[in-house]
C-alpha cells in the first residue's frame, strides 16, 4: 500500500515537472530576459561611469553586453553587393564590439512578404531594405522611425543626397520615410546591334515602335520580352500610365482624388491599357510569355531572340549574368516611347526615381536605435554604394562622383539618364496602393496578354480593387 | 477499474501537459484565427472588430469563387489519379515482379525532393528557354508551336496537378503495397484455389480487403490536396491571371501581398471548414468494414 502511494507520487512529481518544463519551454525566454535585465541593472550600476563615458564615444566596448542588430536585405548570395555587405558589416561588427548583426539576405519577393508578416507581428528587423510603399504602411503603426529628425541633425549626411532624393522619400506630413538606398531609372532596352544589322531605327515615339514590331517579328525574332510569371509589368504599367496621362493624373489616382476613378476615360488609365492591348495585340511578347520567369526573360534577351528589354537599371547586373560583358556592349537605352496622340500625357518623365531605402526599427532602445541608425547610415553612404554602381549593381542616389571607367557603357547611360531626368515617377508597385498594383500586374495586364479579358474587363478590375481598398480608407 | 476522486486527479495531471500542448498549438490558433478573421486591418499593426463584415466581402469576390472551383478541381483530379496509380503500382510492386524493389525506390525518389524542388524541377522541364520539352517538339519538327503549359491558364492547371502527381505518387504506392502486404497469404491463396485471377482478384479480394487503407489514402491525399502551396507558388505563383491561383494561394495572396489580414483569416477559416466537412463526408460515404458487410 505504501509502496503505491509512494509510487504514486512518484508520477505526480514528474507530471508535475513535466507541465513545468512544458510551460516554461513555451515562455522560455521571459523569465531568462528578467534575469538577463536584472543581472544588467547590477552591472550597470556597477559600470555606470565606464558606460557613460563609452557611450559618450559611440561605442559598446566594455559594456558587457552583446547587442544584436537584425538586418534584412535583399542582396543575397551571387549578387554583385554580397560581398560588399559581408565586408561592411564585418567592418562595422570590427568598430562596434559587441555588436552582432545578423544578416538575413532574401529575394526582393520574399522579403517583401516577410516584412508584411513581421510588420502585422510587430516584430520587424532592426535595420531593412525597404520600399517606399511599404514603409508608408509601416509608420502608420510608429514600426519604423522618421528620418525627417536625423536629416536635420546631421547636414553632412544630408548633403549626399539631392533634395529630390529626399523629397520623394517625404510624406506630406514631412516624416521621411527611409535612408535614400537605390535610385532607379526606366530603360527600353535594346540590342543595338542587332538594330544596325536589320536596318531598324530605335523607336521614339508610341507610332514608331507599333510600326518596328512586325518588321521584327518578319525576321524571326520577339519584338519584347519580360518576366510574365513574375508578374514583371509593374515599371511597364508606370510607363504606359505616364505617358498616356501625365504626372499629376497618375499621382491623383494612385494616392489623390480619383483613386476611385480608374475606369474613368479622363484619368487616362483606359487608355494607358488600351494601348497596352494594342501592343500585345500586334504580337510584341514571346508565344507563352506568361510562364517565363525574369530570368528565363533575360536569357531570351541574352540570346539575341528578343529584340528590346523593358525594366530598370539594376538589369543591366542581370544581362551581364545571362549574356557577359560582351552582351553589354551590344545595349542600348531609350525612354519609353511618347504618346503623341496622348495630349495629357508626359513624354519626359522617366519611371524611376528613389523609392527604395533603409529602414530602422521603432521603440528599440536609444543605444541600440543609434548604431542602427549607424549601420543604415553606413549602408546608405557613398563609399558603400559607390563601388557597387561602379560594378554595375545599382544606381547610388547621392551626388557623389564616380569612375566611369569601370562601369559598362549601359550603365553608364542608365546613371546619365537618372541624373539629367526632368522628372520621375515611381514603379506601380513603389506608389499604387498594394491591391491596385497587384490587381494591374496580377489581373488587368495578363489577364489582356492572355486574352481572357478586354481592355474594358481589366480596367474594371482594377476599378474594383481600387474602391475596395478606398472603403477600407473609409473604414479607418 | 473504479474511478476515485484520488484517481482522477493522477488521471488530470497526467493529460494536462499533453492537453495544454493542444490548447497552445491548435485549439488556440483555431480561435485566434477565427477572431482574426472579424478583424478588419487599419493598419497592418492594428485592426477592428466588423462581424461578418469580411465574410461577405469574400463570398462576394469572384476571385474567392474562381479559387474555390480551382481547389476542387485540383483535389478531385490529384485525388483519382494519386489513388488509381498508387493502387495500381502499389499492386504491381505487391505481385513483386523481378526487380520490383527498384520500382519501389523509383516510383518513392520523388517524395523525397521538396515541393519546392519539385516546383523548380518542373518548371524548367516546361521552360521555353532552358527546358527539355521544346527541345523534344523542335526534334519532330514542332519547335514553333511549343508554348509552356504553364503559360496558358487553359493549361497551367493541369501542368500543375502533373506535376504534385508526379511528386506525391510515391506515398500512396507505399501506402497501398503495405495494405495488401497485410492480407492474409492464405486468404489469397484460397481465392486462387477457387479460381480468382487477375481482375476478379483484385475486384473481390484485394479491394475489399484493403479497404481500410484506401479510405485513408483517399482522406489524406484529399485534405494534402487541399492545403498544396509550395509547389505551386514556386510553378506559378497562382498565375497566369489566377488560373492555378488554389484556395491557401488566394489566402497568402491577400493576406501578406495585399495586406488584407482579415480576409485571409476568412479563406483560412473556409479551408479549416472544408477540410472538416470533406473528412466527416468521406468517412461516411466510406463507412463500411469490409465488402462482405
Amino acid at each position: 500500500m505504501r509502496k503505491e502511494s509512494l509510487k504514486k507520487l512518484l508520477a505526480i512529481s514528474l507530471t508535475g515537472a513535466l507541465t513545468a518544463s512544458t510551460l516554461l519551454t513555451g515562455c522560455g525566454n521571459a523569465p531568462k530576459e528578467k534575469a538577463e535585465t536584472q543581472d544588467s541593472e547590477v552591472q550597470e550600476s556597477a559600470d555606470a561611469e565606464t558606460a557613460a563615458a563609452e557611450s559618450a564615444a559611440g561605442d559598446t566596448k566594455g559594456s558587457g553586453e552583446t547587442i544584436e542588430i537584425k538586418l534584412s536585405t535583399t542582396w543575397t548570395q551571387g549578387s554583385v553587393v554580397q560581398e560588399e555587405i559581408e565586408n561592411l558589416i564585418a567592418k562595422f561588427e570590427e568598430e562596434h564590439p559587441g555588436v552582432v548583426i545578423e544578416h538575413d539576405a532574401l529575394s526582393t519577393a520574399d522579403l517583401r512578404t516577410k516584412l508584411t508578416v513581421q510588420a502585422a507581428s510587430g516584430d520587424m528587423p532592426d535595420v531593412s531594405w525597404c520600399p517606399q510603399s511599404y514603409a508608408r504602411e509601416f509608420i502608420k503603426d510608429g514600426l519604423i522611425i522618421d528620418w525627417s529628425g536625423i536629416v536635420e541633425e546631421d547636414p553632412d549626411w544630408h548633403a549626399w543626397f539631392a533634395d529630390p532624393v529626399f523629397d520623394a522619400l517625404t510624406e506630406p506630413d514631412g516624416k521621411i520615410l527611409l535612408a535614400p538606398l537605390e535610385a532607379s531609372i526606366d530603360g527600353l532596352y535594346y540590342n543595338k546591334a542587332m538594330f544596325e544589322e536589320h536596318g531598324w531605327t530605335a523607336p521614339k515615339t508610341w507610332d514608331e515602335f507599333m510600326t518596328l514590331i512586325p518588321k521584327i517579328k518578319e525576321a524571326g525574332i520577339t519584338p519584347i520580352v519580360t518576366g510574365g510569371k513574375d508578374s514583371r509589368f509593374a515599371w511597364m504599367a508606370s510607363a504606359f500610365l505616364v505617358r498616356a496621362t501625365g504626372l499629376d493624373n497618375f499621382k491623383s489616382l494612385c494616392y489623390g482624388e480619383d483613386m476611385t476613378n480608374w475606369n474613368n476615360e479622363s484619368t487616362g488609365f483606359p487608355t494607358a491599357v488600351a494601348k497596352f492591348k494594342e501592343m500585345v495585340d500586334a504580337g510584341a511578347f514571346p508565344n507563352g510569355v506568361m510562364g517565363m520567369s525574369a530570368t528565363e526573360a533575360d536569357q531570351m534577351f541574352a540570346n539575341e531572340e528578343a529584340a528590346m528589354y523593358y525594366e530598370g537599371a539594376w538589369k543591366v547586373g542581370n544581362f551581364e549574368s545571362a549574356g557577359g560583358a560582351e552582351f553589354l556592349e551590344k545595349l542600348d537605352r531609350l525612354d519609353w516611347p511618347a504618346m503623341t496622340d496622348c495630349p495629357d500625357g508626359n513624354p519626359d518623365t522617366r519611371v524611376g526615381g528613389c523609392f527604395i531605402g533603409v529602414m530602422v526599427k521603432a521603440g528599440n532602445e536609444p543605444e541600440k536605435e543609434k548604431l542602427c541608425i549607424e549601420l543604415a547610415k553606413s549602408i546608405c553612404s557613398p563609399d558603400f554604394g559607390i563601388p557597387i554602381m561602379e560594378k554595375g549593381g545599382q544606381v547610388y542616389p547621392g551626388v557623389a562622383e564616380y569612375d566611369k571607367s569601370t562601369c559598362s557603357e549601359i550603365m553608364n547611360k542608365m546613371i546619365e539618364a537618372f541624373h539629367s531626368a526632368d522628372s520621375y515617377i515611381p514603379s506601380m508597385d513603389g506608389i499604387a496602393p498594394p491591391a491596385v498594383d497587384l490587381a494591374i500586374k496580377q489581373t488587368a495586364f495578363p489577364g489582356i496578354i492572355t486574352k481572357e479579358l478586354d481592355a474594358r474587363q481589366a480596367v474594371d478590375e482594377v476599378q474594383k480593387a481600387a474602391e475596395d481598398y478606398a472603403a477600407s480608407l473609409e473604414a479607418q | 477499474m473504479k474511478i476515485t476522486k484520488k484517481s482522477r486527479l493522477t488521471i488530470i495531471l497526467f493529460i494536462l501537459p499533453a492537453l495544454i500542448v493542444y490548447l497552445m498549438w491548435v485549439i488556440y490558433p483555431i480561435i485566434s484565427a477565427i477572431w482574426m478573421s472579424m478583424q478588419k486591418s487599419d493598419t497592418l499593426h492594428s485592426s477592428h472588430f466588423v462581424g461578418i463584415e469580411n465574410y461577405i466581402s469574400v463570398l462576394k469576390a469572384r476571385l474567392f469563387w474562381k479559387s474555390m472551383k480551382i481547389s476542387f478541381i485540383f483535389i478531385i483530379f490529384t485525388t483519382i489519379f494519386q489513388v488509381i496509380l498508387g493502387f495500381f503500382y502499389g499492386y504491381l510492386v505487391y505481385l513483386q515482379p523481378r526487380g520490383y524493389r527498384i520500382y519501389k525506390i523509383l516510383l518513392f525518389v520523388p517524395n523525397v525532393l521538396p515541393s519546392v524542388a519539385t516546383g523548380f524541377i518542373w518548371s524548367y522541364i516546361y521552360s521555353p528557354s532552358m527546358g527539355i520539352l521544346k527541345p523534344f517538339m523542335e526534334a519532330i519538327g514542332l519547335g514553333q508551336y511549343y508554348i509552356s503549359p504553364i503559360a496558358d491558364p487553359k493549361l497551367a492547371l493541369g501542368a500543375v496537378i502533373f506535376a504534385q502527381i508526379w511528386c506525391g505518387l510515391g506515398v500512396q504506392v507505399i501506402l497501398f503495397n503495405s495494405g495488401f502486404m497485410n492480407i492474409p497469404s492464405e486468404v489469397i491463396e484460397s481465392a486462387r484455389l477457387d479460381g480468382a485471377t487477375g481482375w476478379k482478384m483484385i475486384k473481390t479480394m484485394v479491394i475489399p480487403m484493403s479497404w481500410d487503407i484506401t479510405k485513408m489514402v483517399i482522406i489524406l491525399q484529399t485534405i494534402g490536396a487541399l492545403r498544396s502551396f509550395d509547389l505551386i507558388y514556386v510553378m506559378t505563383a497562382g498565375g497566369p491571371n489566377h488560373s492555378t491561383e488554389v484556395l491557401p494561394m488566394h489566402l497568402f495572396v491577400n493576406a501578406f501581398q495585399n495586406f488584407n489580414l482579415g480576409y485571409g483569416n476568412v479563406i483560412a477559416v473556409v479551408l479549416f471548414i472544408l477540410a472538416m466537412l470533406i473528412t466527416i463526408v468521406m468517412r461516411k460515404a466510406m463507412e463500411r468494414e469490409s465488402l462482405y458487410n
